[in-house]
């Protein structure tokens, strides 16, 4: 069948099978090498991508479910200014994951401080659960995620003055 | 933030072929027959008799088969090996396979010891009859399955006239070393690299170089480029520990009889390591008038077993806490000060009667209890206790805290005769730029490397770099396990700096300086008595309080407090937090399953400072202390004895209902 999405702000048109998950349809006919295929039926959560915006395990979406909407996936997410906010927070709070999960947990944090931008603990906790490594201790790892949603807020105050 | 290193999954060539391994269903059996369908256009089988050298993985002195040609010895054993142009061509090739087994009933072998090895001092029959009371409990160190780690395999490539094997090893110069034998290869003509492996669990010390093996063979048979990765479940050794206590009228042991045993999977690899780890981990520090100790490694149809973090001295140590622990529940005294009145004095006698100069015990222990309120709650915990018995209704308030204190040795347990090629190499050149040249150069340790020779040199960070290279251009540091990276290669890299220093403008640059290691070693049995245990030891203490859940049976943690002597220490905040996601490791496993954010508990982790200038590794200490001292602690909520782990909460409930 054919898929059509966008993919990292461009127009993709895919001829694959109608019964592929997102996560192998991004890895076998894109190529992208964020995704670490570890588990493949959402234990692990080493495949975080952002749908509409949104993480979510791409080993559990279907392939079809994604026609016509917005996909991005690390390599693009790392150029953008809201990955900043992230690297910065990790980096300020000596919060960094593991090279094996690290796209994944960023993907996470952004979900987390998009929705708000001063997140709980518990929030942040919840929803890191989706990734099981566990390279870094969640309360640390929360610190991270509540400086990066600082430097977010701290943004947007600005942009909006201006 | 850098990310610049690639995971074998990462790694594309053009025109790679993808395999597959084609395993035994069966647990123990013969190969009766194989029938291979006519084989596509591109793909390649690879059986036993396609490989032109050795049919043998060596590890140490033991040795397994790469592919078998006949016996089956496990569930999982790899048989074939398929390359295709795609994974799943090979996926879909390797199940049109058909193998016919005779099967063979496992419980036959299962009994089958590898090593039995015996260490006794002193009359155990004169022990008995002065034993005032005799304290007996079974430990049990469950097998712990593989959590998510970065993917295992190998790709080889070609590269002029060498083969580039790229491995997600933590011990590169295995890799080379086993393709040479079982590919007939010179060793000049491979190459291998490491890729990005972490996080691993010790899974990938020996797997790799299989991979390799069978990459390279297909490569070699192809003549494209081949990559296998490899999902296949494998578990840590499955320890139990007998111990019994002979003890005096006031709760002291004097004597004690251990039963080890460990069962290591089909093939005795690192079986000599294992029954030292777990020799010393179960040896307490209580100088003892008579012991026997036996450790046996045992055979089960099952995969060669993985390592968490060591040959298991933390499942040895966990026992040794455990069972004071439950001494001083059986005489009813507070488990910490009856800690202090036998650990006083300047050196610290084990129980084989070796002298271990000046442990730091006094100031962890005294540490631990202080800020844990250790006293009063395991007051409060007693009376509540008896409350208990006294009103059977009152079943909620299941609060228990518990102490563990003792060390951990880093790196392997003896000198081998390819130790001494052990060797790092440090280069100062030109433009006062320093680098590091070790084959562990994805080790986390890297910083504690570069602030060792700016502290030395005076060289800032940045302009020090670890080499990244291939087998070809590092020196052979050894495997990257027992935390050599940090007690063993930074002495190493401390000393060149030292040399470097001396040479200094004096020398032109640029000066290069290369330094081996040679293990202080030891023949295991017959020294046993004057054995001071590997080459370098952590101390540490650790209190655990917790609450059983009354409706989920999950142990709540209400505080975790460590206190470690972690030698030189150069960042304690980066130190302290790598500790901790090592003791969520450690916690995750105790309660058999995954940590939701309910049960996180407060973790304070503090270190005392001796002046040392060597680093240390805190990693195994602080397993088994935790898990000894959260033993402690769940034993004390439930009222019982428990002596097991992981813990699960039908185990708890279990225990609960036997109350």
């Amino acid at each position: 069948m054919k898929i059509s999405f966008v993919l990292n702000g461009r127009q993709q048109e895919l001829n694959c099978s109608s019964d592929i998950p997102l996560l192998q349809l991004l890895i076998e006919y894109t190529h992208i090498s964020s995704l670490k295929p570890g588990c493949s039926k959402g234990s692990c959560g080493n495949c975080v991508v952002l749908l509409d915006n949104k993480p979510v395990l791409s080993c559990l979406v279907p392939a079809f479910s994604v026609r016509g909407r917005e996909i991005t996936t690390f390599e693009h997410f790392q150029r953008s200014r809201d990955f900043s906010d992230i690297s910065r927070g990790f980096t300020q709070a000596d919060s960094i994951p593991c090279r094996y999960c690290f796209a994944s947990k960023v993907m996470l944090a952004h979900g987390v401080i998009s929705r708000n931008v001063n997140p709980s603990i518990e929030d942040i906790l919840q929803a890191f659960s989706l990734n099981a490594c566990t390279c870094i201790e969640p309360s640390q790892l929360a610190q991270g995620v509540i400086q990066a949603g600082a430097f977010r807020g701290k943004r947007r105050r600005y942009a909006r003055k201006k | 933030m850098a990310r610049e290193t690639q995971f074998i999954s990462d790694i594309h060539r053009e025109g790679m072929l993808h395999g597959t391994i084609i395993r035994s269903p069966v647990i123990r059996g013969k190969i009766t027959s194989v029938s291979i369908p006519p084989v596509p256009k591109g793909t390649v089988v690879l059986t036993a008799k396609d490989i032109p050298g050795s049919n043998a993985v060596r590890v140490l002195q033991s040795t397994f088969p790469l592919l078998t040609q006949e016996t089956i010895q496990y569930i999982g054993q790899p048989i074939m090996a398929v390359f295709s142009p795609t994974l799943e061509e090979a996926q879909v090739f390797a199940q049109s396979i058909s193998i016919q087994f005779d099967t063979i009933p496992p419980a036959e072998e299962q009994q089958a010891i590898f090593t039995d090895r015996t260490v006794s001092h002193g009359s155990m029959d004169e022990s008995l009859e002065q034993a005032s009371r005799i304290i007996e409990h079974t430990y049990n160190s469950l097998e712990q399955k593989r959590m998510f780690t970065a993917p295992t395999g190998a790709v080889t490539a070609f590269s002029d006239d060498a083969l580039i094997i790229y491995a997600s090893t933590q011990w590169p110069f295995h890799v080379r070393g086993i393709v040479n034998e079982v590919c007939a290869l010179q060793k000049r003509t491979v190459h291998v690299r490491t890729t990005a492996y972490s996080p691993n669990y010790g899974e990938k010390l020996i797997y790799p170089s299989l991979y390799g093996c069978l990459t390279t063979l297909a490569a070699l048979k192809t003549g494209k480029p081949a990559r296998l990765i490899d999902k296949f479940p494998v578990e840590s050794p499955r320890i139990t520990i007998t111990r019994k206590s002979f003890l005096d009228e006031y709760g002291t042991p004097f004597a004690e009889d251990i039963d080890v045993s460990a069962d290591i999977g089909a093939y005795p690899l690192f079986a000599d390591e294992i029954t030292e780890h777990l020799r010393a981990g179960v040896m307490g520090y209580i100088p003892l008038k008579a012991y026997r100790i036996r450790v046996c490694t045992l055979y089960s149809p099952s995969p060669p077993r993985y390592h968490f973090d060591g040959f298991n001295y933390a499942a040895g140590l966990f026992s040794t806490e455990a069972q004071m622990n439950a001494i001083c529940s059986e005489f009813a005294v507070n488990p910490a000060q009856w800690r202090m009145h036998r650990y006083t004095g300047k050196d610290l006698k084990l129980s084989n009667g070796a002298v271990m100069k000046t442990p730091p015990l006094e100031e962890l222990i005294n540490y631990v209890v202080n800020k844990s309120d250790f006293h009063r709650k395991h007051t409060a915990s007693k009376t509540n206790q008896v409350q208990r018995k006294l009103h059977a209704s009152f079943t909620g308030y299941l609060r228990g805290i518990g102490i563990a204190s003792g060390y951990a040795p880093n790196g392997f347990s003896r000198n081998y005769p390819w130790e001494k090629k052990y060797s790092v190499a440090v280069r100062l050149d030109e433009k006062n730029k320093l680098t590091i040249h070790t084959s562990l150069c994805n080790s986390g340790a890297s910083y504690t490397w570069k602030k060792t020779c700016n502290q030395i040199l005076g060289i800032p960070e940045e302009d020090i770099e670890i080499a990244y290279g291939d087998t070809s251009d590092l020196p052979n540091s050894g495997p990257h396990i027992l935390s050599r990276d940090i007690s063993i290669i930074t002495p190493l890299i401390q000393r060149c700096c030292e040399s470097i220093k001396s040479q200094r403008f004096k020398e032109p640059l640029p000066i290069i300086v290369k330094r081996g290691f040679k293990s202080r070693g030891h023949e295991p049995s017959e020294t046993f008595h004057e054995f001071r245990p590997f080459d370098a030891a952590c101390w540490g203490a650790v209190v655990v309080e917790l609450e059983v859940d009354s409706i989920s049976y999950m142990p709540e943690f209400r505080g975790i407090w460590c206190a470690l002597d972690c030698g030189k220490i150069f960042n304690e905040e980066k130190l302290r937090n790598n500790l901790r996601g090592k003791l969520l490791r450690a916690l995750h496993i105790a309660v058999g399953g995954r940590i939701t954010p309910e049960y996180m508990p407060k973790v304070d982790i503090h270190f005392i400072d001796r002046g040392s200038s060597i680093p240390l590794s805190g990693t195994q200490v602080l397993t088994g202390l935790f898990s000894a001292a959260f033993i402690s602690a769940l034993s004390q909520a439930l009222d019982r004895q428990v002596a097991k782990q992981p813990l699960i909460p039908s185990d708890i409930l279990t225990a609960l209902e036997d109350l």
